[in-house]
């Protein structure tokens, strides 16, 4: 038995040693590969529900238009441009030479069978829309029965990947929602991206290809990068380890950017100084304004101006001071048009105005009668109960500051905590709650989308997404609508004017801070990363927003040395590990071969 | 009674526990609060207005959460002996896929390691239970070993050899640059990177076995039976490789249920090292309420713990002379 083991291992050993000779492991030039990393593993590249694997979409699979969201600005892709060509028909003229990975054309029936086939998984639904038209191979039209929603729409244009006809109507449905197309069924994962699913690792990492043959290398510039190598590091320590020693590339962990950049000076991020991280969108703090008195426009306006957004800001290094509209910084584009600082001199209101917010509350007739520093309203003390998740330590750590800033105002505000999905957010669904912080109604591509999610209310179902303060108004309503229905910028501008108006005068909700999201990358290998000089892409690398400007980036970045002539030089590939890998390995092998005489000798 | 009828009587019994496992597999995660749906749908950033409830509608439909929970119930064991564990609501992959591409790496670091602690565990503790002198030096150790914190001392080899000397890799089970393949590069990338993960559970382990060992043995040499035999003017040796076979019977048991407990990974461990197993599965998987990938790996643990029983069960019926007459003659 112990021969027979023995016997075992050394034709092992010697395996290894002729596979040596033959077949060489996979070889990933670091000077070609960007190396990125991800909290969630790869598992699935299934393009529909977004998968785990960061470009999927963007880089496999491509949309009529790209998403820069950081300046919200639509980047036509496959499309060479898309327009109203009245007021229900949206017409689509495809780029020249539009082609998929196998080498067949993309045409205008591989659109309209996305979209279709978009619809027949349930996935989507296109509100009103009647037909889709293939006027010629590269013109289709997407024609609508009543007045479409020019904004859901245009997020359409950047949600629907475009996915081969000749593939997927082969498929069935109900099994194509399952699949993986990882293993076997890679097969079928043919897109029209610059790159291809080369290997899904289950669990540890997921290997995009350049494409060669892309058709965008004539309109786009050619990615640098051969590989793009996802990797699963789930823990922020990690990430930070692997960046100092020049292993991960870009990623998106909570880091210490001012300390990784004294050890590792390649380090950047989209600033160059405080708060480093991209800011995004403004983290707005709800009022329920169905309670009393925070059903008072002007006891909202109050509770604003006590607020400091400077001293929260403080607080942390990754926040920014925000302006008092819920359109954040992503948005300066449209603030720009609509004269956003001009609205605010006018309508708004002055942050940390302790004065003038006291003057509001007296005027209200909320005064502190018994002396006890709280102000009384209909006898009893206001006393706000700020709702917030055990595990967000920034949203409490603000909440602890607003209740500070409030005091002197004469409010109590109370800090209650609990689990995300049980307790938190099931408190706001069911506005069970005064104050509350979060991003939901403002982490959105355009300011309709953030108006909408913020004010709009119909009744306790038809409400926008974010709307948690169940805040209402039919102006708003009305305002929405026709915002909704109109593709003319210029109409467009007046109703996004207007609305900001009641923002500032109704005050639903208070920006507090600025979040920011994680970014850091290396030019060690890869250099021009997008930042806040040159935002050509979108600094999130999270699966599933590919469309969003992920793709953008990765087709941006630019070898940080010249690329060296012998491309599979054994030099390119790195121990991840130190040098600790290279030696221990033939030590361990020598340990397994003492293995069977150690066996032998206990005889 | 016949070894026949004692393996039926023990089939029986293990096919009954095996349904009542599996439906607590089931149902416990089902009754923990909250929706998973809407809580995937919920963090889920970038969408359209009106689109999360068109979401939330086809998710429930793809998993079958809109049926009422008898016909979830049903739905699950016509799956199961279908062979289909489902599918995970976290990685969007089949379970079954998931726990097989993990499981390798469990094995690959937990057999050895219990084995080979087994080996030297015992032989180590049987010494201490012998010999006084090396049993106060000893002993001690193993109580450090088995009863520290595994996570911190998981912790202290990553930091001093991993990070600090550089000598052995100290996360991920091979170089992110290789992918799997039957080569002299990656195999010698996966041992290296398994060196210290392996390591750290192999002396841990060591600790309890040796402990276990040790207090039976001194048992053992107690008993009537040695002390009749030492009357008897038996030689030292004989007395031990009684005592030895004795002390042993416990342990093939402990042994058993940790091999058992194999395919649940060690959690600590692969979190530790960033190790891709079972463990990290299960985890994420109850953090995200994953109730597919949940009870796919629970399934994963109960079958390999009832096997591993009922084989003990089995081996008990040659190596124990107690069962043996218990049902030559019962």
């Amino acid at each position: 038995m112990k021969r027979h083991l023995a016997v075992a291992l050394v034709a092992l050993l010697l395996v290894s040693l002729w596979s040596f000779a033959s077949v060489r492991a996979e070889d990933f030039p670091r000077n070609e590969t960007i190396y990125t990393a991800n909290s969630a593993p790869p598992a699935s590249a299934n393009p529909f529900q977004g998968g785990n694997i960061i470009g999927i979409d963007g880089l496999v699979f491509e949309p009529l238009f790209m998403l820069n969201f950081m300046t919200t600005e639509l980047k036509p892709w496959l499309a060479e441009y898309g327009k109203w060509i009245d007021s229900t028909t949206y017409e689509v003229k495809l780029r020249e030479g539009t082609r998929w990975q196998d080498g067949k054309p993309l045409t205008a029936e591989d659109v309209k069978f996305s979209f279709e086939y978009y619809e027949k998984l349930g996935l989507k639904k296109f509100e009103g829309l009647s037909e889709i038209k293939v006027v010629d191979d590269r013109t289709v039209r997407f024609v609508f029965s009543g007045q479409p929603n020019v904004w859901v729409w245009d997020q359409n244009l950047y949600s629907v990947l475009i996915i081969p006809k000749h593939i997927f109507e082969n498929l069935d449905p109900e099994k194509v929602k399952t699949m993986t197309f990882t293993g076997d069924d890679k097969k079928y994962l043919v897109g029209s991206g610059a790159y291809k699913l080369k290997e899904v690792v289950e669990q540890q990492k997921s290997i995009l290809e350049r494409n060669e043959d892309w058709w965008g290398a004539k309109y786009f510039n050619k990615p640098a990068a051969k590989y793009i190598i996802q990797l699963y590091v789930s823990s922020n320590d990690q990430a930070a380890n692997m960046f100092l020693k020049g292993d991960l590339d870009v990623a998106t962990y909570y880091l210490d950017i001012a300390e990784l950049k004294k050890q590792n000076p390649n380090i950047v991020s989209w600033l160059d100084k405080e708060p480093y991280f991209p800011p995004v969108v403004p983290v707005v703090l709800y009022f329920n304004t169905q309670r009393e008195p925070m059903n008072m426009p002007a006891f909202r306006k109050a509770i604003a101006m006590a607020i400091n957004p400077e001293q929260i800001v403080q607080q942390g290094p990754i926040s920014a001071v925000p302006d008092q509209t819920p359109l954040g910084p992503i948005m300066q584009g449209w603030k720009d048009k609509i004269g956003a600082k001009d609205i605010i001199n006018e309508y708004g209101w002055k942050y940390g105005d302790l004065q003038d917010a006291m003057k509001i509350l007296d005027q209200l007739g909320i005064k502190d009668t018994d002396g006890d520093g709280i102000r009384e309203y209909n006898g009893k003390p206001v006393e706000l109960h700020f709702v917030t998740c055990s595990g967000c330590s920034d949203w409490i750590q603000a909440g602890e500051i607003i209740a500070n800033q409030l005091k002197p105002l004469g409010i109590k505000v109370v800090i209650d905590k609990g689990d995300w999905t049980n307790f938190f957010m099931q408190k706001l669904n069911s506005g069970d709650f005064d104050l509350a912080l979060h991003w939901a109604g403002t982490f959105k591509p355009d300011p309709y989308s953030v108006y909408y999610n913020l004010m709009y209310y119909k009744n306790e179902t038809d409400k926008g997404g974010a709307n948690f303060g169940n805040y209402h108004n039919e102006r708003v309503n009305e305002l929405l609508q026709k915002l909704a229905a109109t593709p003319n910028q210029d109409e467009q501008i007046k109703y996004l004017k207007e609305l900001t108006q009641i923002w500032l005068q109704d005050v639903p909700a208070v920006p507090v801070y600025t979040g920011t999201v994680f970014y850091e990358a290396n030019t060690q290998y890869w250099k021009n990363w997008p930042n806040e000089k040159n935002p050509y892409g979108v600094p999130i690398f999270w699966p599933g927003f590919g469309t969003w400007g992920t793709a953008l980036a990765m087709l941006g970045v630019q070898p940080a040395q010249a690329p060296t002539t012998t491309t599979s030089s054994p030099s390119g590939t790195t121990t991840t590990t130190g040098g600790g890998g290279s030696t221990c390995g033939p030590a361990a092998l020598i340990l397994l071969a003492a293995v069977p005489l150690l066996l032998r000798r206990r005889r | 009674m016949g070894f026949r009828k004692y393996l039926a009587r023990k089939t029986f019994v293990y096919a009954i526990t095996f349904l009542f496992a599996v439906t607590l597999n089931w149902l416990l995660p089902r009754l923990m609060p909250g929706n998973p749906i809407e809580a995937m749908i919920e963090s889920n950033l970038n969408l359209a207005p009106g689109e999360k409830e068109i979401l939330i509608k086809f998710y429930e439909e793809l998993y079958g959460l809109n049926e009422p929970l008898w016909r979830q119930f049903v739905n699950f064991w016509v799956r199961l002996f279908h062979g289909d564990l489902g599918y995970s609501l976290l990685y969007k992959a089949p379970v079954w896929d998931l726990i097989r591409h993990a499981l390798p790496y469990d094995i690959a670091i937990l057999l050895p390691a219990i084995a080979l602690s087994w080996l030297v565990g015992n032989w180590l503790g049987a010494i201490a239970g012998k010999n006084k002198r090396y049993d106060r030096y000893m002993m001690p150790i193993f109580y450090f070993l088995a009863s520290m914190p595994y996570f911190w001392f998981a912790m202290l080899l990553v930091y001093f050899i991993g990070v600090k000397a550089g000598w052995l890799p100290y996360q991920g089970a091979y170089d992110p640059s290789l992918l799997p393949s039957f080569s002299w590069e990656f195999i010698k990338s996966f041992i290296s990177h398994w060196i210290l993960p392996f390591l750290s559970l192999f002396i841990v382990m060591i600790g309890s076995w040796a402990i276990g060992m040790r207090n039976m043995i001194i048992y053992e040499l107690e008993a009537d039976y040695v002390r009749y035999l030492e009357a008897l003017g038996a030689s030292e040796k004989l007395m031990t490789r009684h005592a030895y076979r004795n002390a042993i019977l416990p342990q093939v048991t402990g042994l058993a249920l940790q091999l058992g407990l194999m395919v649940a990974g060690a959690i600590a461990t692969e979190i530790v090292f960033n190790y891709p197993g079972i463990g990290i599965l299960l985890m994420n998987a109850a953090l995200s309420q994953d109730y597919f990938l949940l009870q796919g790996a629970f399934l994963m643990v109960v079958v390999s713990v009832l096997a591993a029983n009922f084989v003990i069960d089995i081996v008990y019926a040659f190596i124990d002379p107690r069962v043996r007459t218990s049902y030559t003659e019962g």
